[in-house]
This record gives C-alpha cells, structure tokens and sequence, in this order.
C-alpha cells in the first residue's frame, strides 16, 4: 500500500470512529431539544384532528428494518395521534413483507397506555401482494381483497372493521414510507375516489412530495425524523424522535465540518502544487 | 363475484384447478414459439386493455351498457388473481435462489459457506415462520418436543433478534460512507458546486434543532423571521427543490407513459422472445 493510500484508509477510520463515537454519545446522553412544527406536519396533524370517529384510518406500512430509524418514529407518533383520538385504524402493508409486523409492535407496545385493545380499536391487514391492481380492488371491496387479519381472524368478524366496506368507509390513508409508494395512492385512491391523504417518509424522500402537497393531493408531509419530533410536539408525547435529534444534529454538523475541512486541505494542495511549479 | 367453498368441495376445486393450469401449461408448452409469442402478446394487450378501460372509461355514463363501466365489477377479481400470479413469483424466486445456491455448495465454488447460510436462514424462517404463524402463542405442546410458547421465541429471535438487527446494520452502514464521502468528493470547483453547497449547508442546519438555534435571535415575525435557517430551508426546500421535483416528475411520467405504451403493444426490444432468439 502507497503511502498516500494508507494515509487515506487512515482517515477514512478516523471520520468512521468520530461518527460512530459522537452518535452513540448523543443517543446515551440526548440533551432536549424546541421544535416549532413545519406547516406541512400541522397541516397533517389537524386534518386528523378534524377526522370523523365512525371511519378506519389506513395506516399504509411500506418499510421494513432499513429505514426503521426514521419510519419507526413516524409510525409511533401516528399511532399516539390515532389512540389520543380515538379513531380506529388499520395496519397494511403491501410494499415491503415485515413492515406490519414492525408497526404491529409498536401498536402493541403504545396500546396498554391508552387502554386500547387489538380488534377493537385496530386492526392489523398484514401484506398483501398484487401491487397497484390491488389497490384498486381494495377501494372497492376491502373484506373481499383483505379477507383475514394477521392472526387469521376472519376481517368480518373483526369488530374494528364493522360497518367497513369500500373506500367510502376510509376516512383516510396515511402512507409511512421509505420508498416511491405514494404514487399508487394518489393514482387509484386520492384521483379517483378524493380519499384524504397524509404522508410520512424519510428526509430523502420528502421534496418529491412536495408538489403533491402544493396542489393539494396530500394533506400534509411529516419528513424524516425531525418530522416525527415535530409531530410528537404536537401530540404532546415524548418519542424516539425528539429523543434522536441530538444525534441527528451532531451527525448533520459533523459532516459540514468534514466538507469544510475536505475543501480546506483541497486549497492547500492546490497552493503546494502552484508553489511548487510557479 | 366468487362465492367461497369450504369443506370437500374446496379440496376438489383446488385439485381440478391444478390439474387444469398443469395441462394448459404443458399444452402451451408443445406450441411452437411463434405461436407462444402470439399469445403472450395477445394476452399482454388485453391485460393492458382492461385496465385502460377501467380507468379511461367514466363510472357511470348514459351511452355505456347498463350505463355503467362494464370492466369496474372484474376488477376484484382481477386483483385477487393478480395476487395468486404474484405468490407464483415468490416460489419463483425461492426455486431460483435454491438452484444458484446449490450448485455453489455442490461444486464448492468460492464463498460457498455463504450459501450455507443462505440455506440455513431461508429453511428455519420460513419453517418457523409459518409454524408460529398457525400455532396459539401458549405453553400447549407443538411438536418435535418443542412447546408453541417456544416456537413463537424461536421465531421472535430470528426476526427481531436477527433480521431487523441485520438489515438495520446494513442500512446504517450508509451513513459511514456518506460522511467519508462529504470529506473525499464534495469539493468547491466551480460556481455551481459553491451554490449547492450554501444550500446543502443550510437545509441540513435547518432540518435540525441545534442549526435552527443558530438563528433563533432574529425575530419570530415579520420581515427578518424569513432568514431564520427553518425558513431559509423551508423557501429552498418548497420553491427552488419543488420545481426541479416536478420537471423531474414531468419527465419521468412521460417516459413511463411512452414505456408503458411499448410494453403494452409490445414494440420493446428484448420484450419475451427476442433475448433468447438473439442468443440463439
């Protein structure tokens, strides 16, 4: 290995340790944080307010272990939101395999708080297969395309699903996701049917949902994890997500510093080099 | 549509619709390959047709039949049958996985032991997978001396103590090499990389609480509140981002409408037979 090789794995090392040392510091000692919530996520968060009681929200579950980090948050600050409320709602995935089983445990560790039980007060549809068809089928016969819940339970002998037919009986879906899925919805739900809209994915994702919400095709956007902190200010709970903003800062500052200092050591080479051939 | 079956009759159903695709399949299978192509073309136009129609096609109009859609009421079970061709790409997948795996431990190639692990995880999740799946979680005995209270464990442990922990691991791996990357390749060379830059700053020091601290002195309203960093973000983010997001969707929806076209009248190269005539 060249010595200019090995001083590069070198630092490679180095900027791997700061970052690993400097998130497990903060994720140990978190010091708290203000957040004034963005209009995107109050925009979300009063539309559910204003929800009626006597329809099932779809918690539309597309992620899995890979973008846990940032969807987990959403999810728990949704499901807060949702048993604060009292509104019934469904688990269903339809993109990614474990991400109902993910939300599944996070309902059931939220539930016995607010004395809520499973069947009742939701209900988990598990995966289903078949894409975008699917979704067109589901909005017109939901028992039909459903058939049973995670545990095998027939959907009809579900109480949580009484009275719940067809899109008519939707009073939203929320999309928590981690990858392009809110396409379909808008498509074969929102465009067709006006069914409302909420959509929470990670910080890569939220401009492209952007357009999406200025025209008024979602109701609103919480964006990454700094989206769930905000949005557990305003369900007045403490969550994973104020708890990680700590840590999330000092990654975002870290990597500013390595990108000033990159350019910095990129100016003195450039001065060396004209120095040395001037 | 369909009335559900139970009891005997299901059985005999399921038989007869077995034994009736493994016919067609092996009919299909003596055509000549002009004439599979044929049909796979045909099949895909009316497959593309119906949904067109279902879409295009108002809900309800004087002048279709009945006044409604005709093609609304198949949609159902269309997708209830889209969802059996979907569980036939799992198996697939599984039948493909196994193949390419077992030749590499039969002719120990190279990170062979890999394809070991590969057999091992796939067989114990789905075999527990399935078996927590139709067992009550309770201390009543299951099978193979073991309780289903500890089917379920066993089955807790490979998913969450294993692949949720696995796949997080495997995704929080980016973040080590974007930060490696940020020092390497985000260099100032031109007066464009300075612009994205001052806004890659901003927009990461605005998504976080200790960047929105930076400007908490200036006022909450009026004029100045607009350079606080969440505002600052916020206008980048919502006026300069978004335009570019809808040319990019812009585009990106008619090509995939131009695309959709080809695949539908099946004018894209490569499309079903021609790959395996060009090996040929």
């Amino acid at each position: 290995m060249t010595g200019e090789r090995a001083g590069a794995e070198r630092t490679r090392h180095i900027i791997f340790a700061a970052l690993w040392v400097l998130i497990l510091a903060t994720l140990i000692w978190p010091v708290p944080t203000r957040m004034k919530p963005s209009p995107a996520v109050r925009s979300l968060h009063n539309t559910i307010e204003t929800l009626p009681r006597n329809k099932l929200v779809i918690l539309s579950v597309s992620w899995d272990v890979g973008t846990r980090g940032e969807n987990g948050p959403q999810t728990s600050a949704l499901i807060n939101h949702l048993f604060k409320g009292g509104h019934r709602f469904a688990i269903f995935g339809w993109v990614f395999q474990p991400g109902p089983m993910l939300a599944e445990q996070i309902a059931d560790s939220l539930a016995p708080r607010y004395g809520k039980h499973y069947g009742t007060d939701w209900v988990n549809w598990g995966f289903k297969a078949g894409g975008s068809p699917m979704l067109q089928a589901l909005a017109k016969d939901i028992p039909g395309v459903i058939v049973e819940d995670l545990n095998h339970t027939s959907i009809t002998r579900i109480p949580a699903m009484a009275g719940v037919k067809d899109w008519h009986d939707i009073g939203m879906v929320i999309d928590i996701t981690g990858t392009s899925s809110l396409d379909s919805w808008v498509a074969f739900w929102q465009g067709v049917y006006g069914v409302p809209l909420g959509y929470a994915c990670t910080g890569v994702m939220g401009p492209e949902s952007f357009p999406y919400l200025d025209a008024g095709q979602i109701k609103g956007v919480v964006n990454g994890l700094v989206g769930s902190a905000e949005y557990e200010v305003l369900v007045g709970v403490s969550g994973q997500g104020q708890q990680r903003m700590t840590s999330q800062s000092a990654a975002h500052v870290l990597i500013i510093v390595l990108i000033i200092a990159g350019n910095l050591l990129m100016l003195r080479d450039r001065k060396r080099r004209a120095k040395a051939g001037g | 549509m369909f009335v559900p079956v139970h009891g005997i009759k299901f059985w005999i159903y399921i038989a007869a619709a077995t034994g009736g695709w493994v016919a067609l399949l092996a009919l299909l299978h003596l055509l000549p390959a002009r004439h599979k192509r044929a049909l796979t073309v045909g099949l895909t136009f009316l497959a593309g047709l119906f949904y067109s129609l279902e879409f295009y096609l108002p809900a309800k109009a004087r002048w279709l039949p009945h006044g409604k859609n005709p093609v609304s009421p198949l949609v159902v079970p269309m997708g209830s049958a889209l969802n059996v061709v979907f569980g036939f790409t799992i198996a697939l997948g599984l039948i493909n996985l196994a193949l390419i795996h077992g030749r590499n431990v039969a002719r120990r190639r190279a990170g062979w032991h890999n394809s070991v692990a590969f057999f091992a995880a796939m067989i114990s999740m789905v075999v527990f997978g399935l078996w927590q799946s139709y067992t009550p979680d309770s201390g009543k005995p299951a099978a193979l001396g073991l309780s289903c209270a500890q089917v379920h464990r066993v089955y807790d442990v490979l998913f969450t103590g294993l692949f949720q922990a696995l796949g997080a691991t495997v995704f929080s791996i980016l973040a080590f090499y974007m930060a490696s990357a940020a020092f390497r390749a985000f260099r100032i060379r031109a007066a464009e990389a300075a612009f994205m830059m001052a806004s890659a700053f901003i927009v990461m020091l605005g998504q976080v609480p200790i960047g929105r601290a930076l400007t908490n002195w200036l006022p909450r309203h009026g004029t100045l509140s607009q350079f606080r960093l969440q505002e600052l973000m916020n206008w980048i983010l919502n006026s300069w981002s978004m335009a570019g997001v809808r040319a990019v969707a812009f585009g990106i929806a008619v090509g995939g409408l131009s695309m959709s076209l080809r695949i539908w009248l099946s004018l894209e190269r490569g499309s079903f037979f021609e790959m395996r005539e060009t090996k040929r």
